[in-house]
């Protein structure tokens, strides 16, 4: 039973874990404080539910779909609002996106209204049985589109130019639009990247978690709390964070109950804070 | 901007903890649930305004709507019958988003804008808390349909009256049905976190333990919960003969289907109706929701006269299939015609006097609050049978034969 709970938090942190992964480009790479993270993973839910009920999209396919609209609507919100305050303090950050956050939530509100809105699968509720574990095919299928995704985003901020372009904004944007970087253009690519993850995180949410407009606020906390788990900056560490979250929570869900799976995830991150302050991956940057 | 401290973090963590709260409360304060239009003040012209309170959006919807309809159906007739003090009746609907605190707004609205003398409603249990408190203070009587929660009826107010069975009918029921049984001795209770919830709870381990039964675990989950499955293995390792399931829409459906998915048997899956009477259940839970038992309060068999013919109507005209919620909200509006009437006045309190010596027959039985405004009303247990739920005790109301659960393997 040990090993199946870990099996199950593997799988539920690995849908925690692409939460975080969007916020770890914008957040802990661009610095940018966005407080509408788990708005555009509502976003990303809603997607995958119209295309459900409009056309019969299978929502593995349609994660497709919510990777090219979020990516669009990321740099759409960058370039008119974000932009201008991208060199301000942190609380401007926080303020403009928690304003865009509420209006995505009201949005979500008047289109859909408040109604708890869930897909039903013909495979959300089956279970791959292997040497007597037991593996839920819907999970299976999201842990394994998240770890595609997470390679292929670690892939294209190591390996590639716009990458190394993204990276060295991070660590000295004067310096990198000294040596010939569009900053402007490379930050909005990056935002767009990361609010493309969080629409497929809301994709892979769907066909196991209901969606209504406040259904965000939930994934905004969780998401800062995987990306300082895991260490700012790095998208490794976040994926590591949102697996030991997932672990952590259905650990304490099967030996404790359910009631203490936030409990003692709070306490888990309190004392990764304490003692390694830069997160589980990160380098110190006191 | 690089050197970043742990203590700016924890700040902006902090703030970003704060934030999510403040989201619950103003992310939803955008819609305006009140339908019809206002008539200034209620009492006057020829037509005559009542405020009701209930879920029409939130975690609670289909229970709003279900209400909805139960009200409708009885305003079309009452009012087809000449209405209330030969006024025609409006009703002005107020959304309270599932949510308790907007619940206790909408009782400020109600008084500010409608000059309300009566409450109707609202839906769940933790709304009706505070609505009643909220009512208290205006002293303004509030009819309460569907809150079973014991707790309503307990706050000292003399101005609720309460129609429906209360969570420990449900709990006694439940316990009566499976002494009849005999073959189950240890439980297992699963609830949800809030006051409905948690007076399930409680009622339930009062009878368990009147009737001998062995509550071998009890496990609470909130229903914004991703995943049940780690509880319901918890549940699983006790090998309880009876659950016990006091739980609202969706995480009903998901503990059911989690439930087959883990192979979590038991001789008797059984609820404090909610979730598993409402109607969209067993098409939502599918084979899942096969077997389970539910408490509830009505159901169109009933001998009532009325019943049938209520049924009927809910259908043909919204084409749904009517819970008992759906009948609470009708047989409330009829409670309220006929204190109005007694009391001969629109105003609150001598409708509170008219209510409390109330004494009639309506399509969900004969109504009749005692001295905290509660109306003793017999409960039923259903149980879903090929996707229909059947009524299968007390054996004076039963439609159909209990039939025993299958363990999931054996199942097709």
């Amino acid at each position: 039973m040990f090993l199946q709970t870990i099996i199950n938090g593997l799988l539920l942190g690995a849908l925690y874990a692409i939460v975080g992964m969007g916020l770890s480009i914008v957040f802990g790479t661009m610095r940018i404080v966005n407080f509408a993270h788990g708005q555009f993973v509502m976003v990303g839910m809603y997607i995958t539910y119209t295309l459900f009920t409009v056309f019969g999209l299978d929502p593995y396919v349609s994660a497709i779909a919510s990777f090219i609209l979020c990516f669009l609507l990321g740099m759409a919100v960058y370039r008119l609002a974000i932009h201008r305050i991208v060199r301000q303090s942190d609380m401007n950050h926080i303020l403009l996106t928690a304003g865009v956050g509420l209006m995505l939530t009201n949005l979500a509100q008047m289109v859909y209204n408040t109604n708890q809105l869930t897909i039903n699968l013909s495979y959300s509720h089956h279970d791959l049985v292997i040497g007597g574990l037991r593996i839920n095919i819907a999970y299976l299928i999201s842990f394994v589109i998240a770890s595609v995704v997470a390679a292929l985003l670690f892939w294209f901020i190591m390996k590639t130019e716009t990458g190394r372009a993204i990276r060295a904004i991070s660590q000295n944007d004067a310096a990198a639009a000294l040596s010939g970087i569009h900053v402007t253009r490379t930050t909005m690519l990056a935002f767009g990247l990361g609010i493309a993850v969080a629409g497929v995180a809301g994709t892979l949410l769907l066909p196991i978690h209901y969606v209504d407009p406040s259904v965000g606020d939930a994934f905004s906390l969780l998401a800062f709390i995987i990306v300082v788990l895991g260490g700012m900056g790095s998208i490794l560490g976040s994926a590591v964070g949102g697996l030991l979250i997932g672990v952590i929570a259905q650990l304490a869900s099967y030996y404790l109950g359910q009631s203490y799976s936030d409990v003692l995830t709070y306490i888990v991150f309190l004392l990764v804070l304490l003692f390694k302050p830069s997160g589980l991956l990160g380098r110190s940057r006191v | 901007m690089r050197n970043r401290r742990p203590t700016r973090l924890l700040a902006t963590l902090t703030l970003a903890g704060l934030f999510a709260l403040a989201g619950c409360g103003t992310g939803n304060s955008g819609a305006q649930g009140a339908s019809g239009n206002s008539g200034g003040g209620s009492g006057s012209g020829d037509t005559l305004t009542l405020g009701v309170i209930t879920s029409i959006t939130g975690a609670d919807s289909e229970f709003g709507k279900a209400q909805k309809e139960g009200y409708e159906v009885a305003l079309d007739e009452i009012n087809a019958a000449g209405g209330i003090l030969g006024k025609k009746v409006q009703l002005v609907y107020l959304d309270d988003k599932s949510s308790a605190q907007e619940a206790a707004k909408d009782v400020d609205q109600l008084v500010s804008q409608y000059h309300a003398q009566l409450i109707l409603g609202p839906y769940s249990s933790g709304s009706a808390l505070a609505v009643v408190k909220k009512a208290d203070t205006y002293k303004i009587p509030d009819i309460v349909p569907t809150a079973t929660a014991a707790n309503v009826t307990q706050t000292g107010s003399k101005y609720v009256f309460r129609l429906c069975a209360t969570s420990d009918d449900y709990a006694k029921a439940i316990c009566d049905l499976l002494k009849q049984q005999g073959d189950a001795k240890t439980m297992a209770i699963v609830h949800e976190d809030q006051n409905f919830g948690t007076s399930a709870e409680k009622a339930m381990l009062k009878y368990a333990q009147q009737y001998g039964f062995q509550v071998v675990d009890d496990e609470s989950y909130s229903t914004k919960d991703l995943d049940y499955k780690a509880m319901l293995q918890r549940v699983k390792q006790k090998h309880p003969d009876v659950i016990y399931f006091a739980s609202y829409s969706k995480d009903a459906v998901a503990l059911m289907k989690q439930a087959q998915e883990i192979d979590l048997d038991a001789k008797y899956f059984t609820a404090a109706g909610t979730g598993f009477s409402v109607a969209t259940f067993p098409q939502d839970a599918g084979k899942a929701a096969e077997y389970t038992l539910a408490a509830g309060q009505w159901d169109p068999s009933a001998k009532w006269q009325g019943s049938k013919e209520f049924y009927d109507k809910v259908h043909q005209k919204f084409g749904d299939y009517p819970s008992y919620h759906d009948m609470e909200a009708y047989a409330a509006l009829y409670v309220a015609k006929a204190a109005i009437e007694k009391a001969g006045a629109y105003d609150a309190q001598k409708i509170r006097d008219a209510l409390a010596n109330l004494q009639m027959d309506t399509a969900f039985g004969p109504i009749k609050f005692d001295s905290t405004g509660q109306n003793a009303h017999p409960v039923i247990v259903t149980q879903v049978q090929n996707g229909k739920f059947v009524t299968v005790y007390p054996p004076d109301a039963a439609s159909g034969k209990l039939l025993p659960t299958p363990p999931w393997s054996q199942r097709k």
